[in-house]
């Protein structure tokens, strides 16, 4: 077939059906990886967090930071913070993520990423007076903030971010505190945005941290 | 003959000399806490040389009111604690306390204890062995700094 000189003549004719062929297939794939492309940015990044596509409001909660001011949503307001929940009566796995956080802040420093003001939002408010937690929480770093406050507020905050929180009696009148061990990054908006799910590795938050902020600074 | 008496001997002593010590117990240190602390977390590597199981069952302080053993655990994302009464090592084994699992909670100190610190602590075991510890006060775990 190839052989016969008249089938293998490109008339001028044909080869305009061919040029506009190409540029509607061209202009299709374009279209179509463009879509994809979109498609993507709206995908978090892969970490270990969980992204929320709808943000979580904490609500409205009154407490009190270890400084003595009042810890309300307007504090939140303009600076991302990443909160994680503990208590003091706590010898182990509360100074060990509280050295993990100071490493993490440590990290994203020398990375010259953006670094989340870190609180411990007290699950022992009982125990846990602001004067307590000034000795303790700067203790790990002096920009870290313990926060607490009446236990209501506190129970009332903790349930609404999906904190589980239970007090465990032990010997004597002692008890201890079995707590959710989650992460919360929230906004400028005061918005929990990503959950940062246990165990909580300085390299990996800090990894995590630096690439979740500006993703989510941009997508939402 | 007399001579393979004297070799069996000597190639025995060392066997004599760890049978004396049934537990090893190394790497031990206390985590420093911040001023006001309440409790503190310790942690050990107890390696038993003989065949038999042997239990820790008591730990004591005089730089502490009281010191207790616990179980720290991850269950499906919460963080737990308990209390165990004895933590036992079977026969040429060692079990480590380590920050997220086992460890020692010392209670109240009788005097603020900062890093740096050398603490006594008394271990007592089932068998009734028991030995005495000079413990540091760090900051964090020396294994992890060795990595560093």
């Amino acid at each position: 077939m190839i052989t016969d000189p008249a089938h293998a003549i490109i008339t001028p004719m044909k080869f305009r059906l061919v040029l506009v062929l190409v540029v509607v297939l061209a202009l299709g794939a374009g279209f179509w990886f463009g879509q994809v492309q979109r498609a993507n940015d709206h995908v978090p990044p892969d970490t270990g967090a969980i992204v929320l596509s709808a943000p979580r409001d904490p609500g409205a909660f009154e407490l009190v930071s270890h400084t003595g001011a009042p810890f309300r949503p307007a504090d939140l307001q303009g600076r991302w913070t990443l909160w994680f929940f503990g208590f003091t009566h706590c010898p182990d796995v509360c100074p060990m993520t509280l050295t993990a956080l100071n490493q993490t802040d440590q990290l994203l420093a020398e990375a010259g990423a953006a670094r989340p003001d870190i609180l411990m939002v007290s699950v022992d408010p009982a125990r846990d007076t602001p004067e307590l937690l000034a000795a303790y929480v700067p203790f790990f770093n002096p920009a870290f903030t313990g926060v607490t406050g009446d236990a209501g507020q506190i129970r009332i905050l903790t349930e609404r971010l999906g904190i589980i929180v239970q007090y465990v009696a032990m010997a004597g009148d002692d008890y201890t505190v079995d707590h959710g061990t989650s992460m919360m990054l929230v906004g400028p908006d005061g918005m929990v945005h990503a959950v940062l799910p246990s165990p909580h590795d300085p390299q990996t938050l800090a990894r995590d941290i630096a690439v979740l902020i500006p993703w989510l600074e941009k997508n939402s | 003959m007399k001579n393979m008496m004297l070799g069996l001997l000597l190639v025995s002593l060392p066997l004599l000399v760890h049978a004396q010590q049934p537990m090893t117990v190394e790497d031990a240190w206390v985590r420093a806490a911040p001023p006001g602390a309440a409790v503190l977390g310790g942690y050990m590597k107890m390696t038993n040389n003989t065949r038999r199981s042997i239990s820790l069952l008591q730990v004591s302080s005089p730089q502490f009111e009281r010191i207790e053993m616990h179980l720290s655990s991850m269950v499906d994302g919460v963080s737990r604690m308990e209390q165990v009464d004895r933590i036992t090592v079977r026969g040429r084994n060692s079990v480590s306390l380590e920050p997220g699992g086992l460890h020692l909670m010392l209670f109240t100190p009788a005097v603020p204890t900062v890093e740096g610190d050398i603490l006594e602590l008394t271990l007592t075991f089932d068998n009734g062995w028991s030995t005495e510890l000079t413990v540091p006060v760090r900051r964090s775990n020396p294994a992890q700094h060795q990595h560093h």
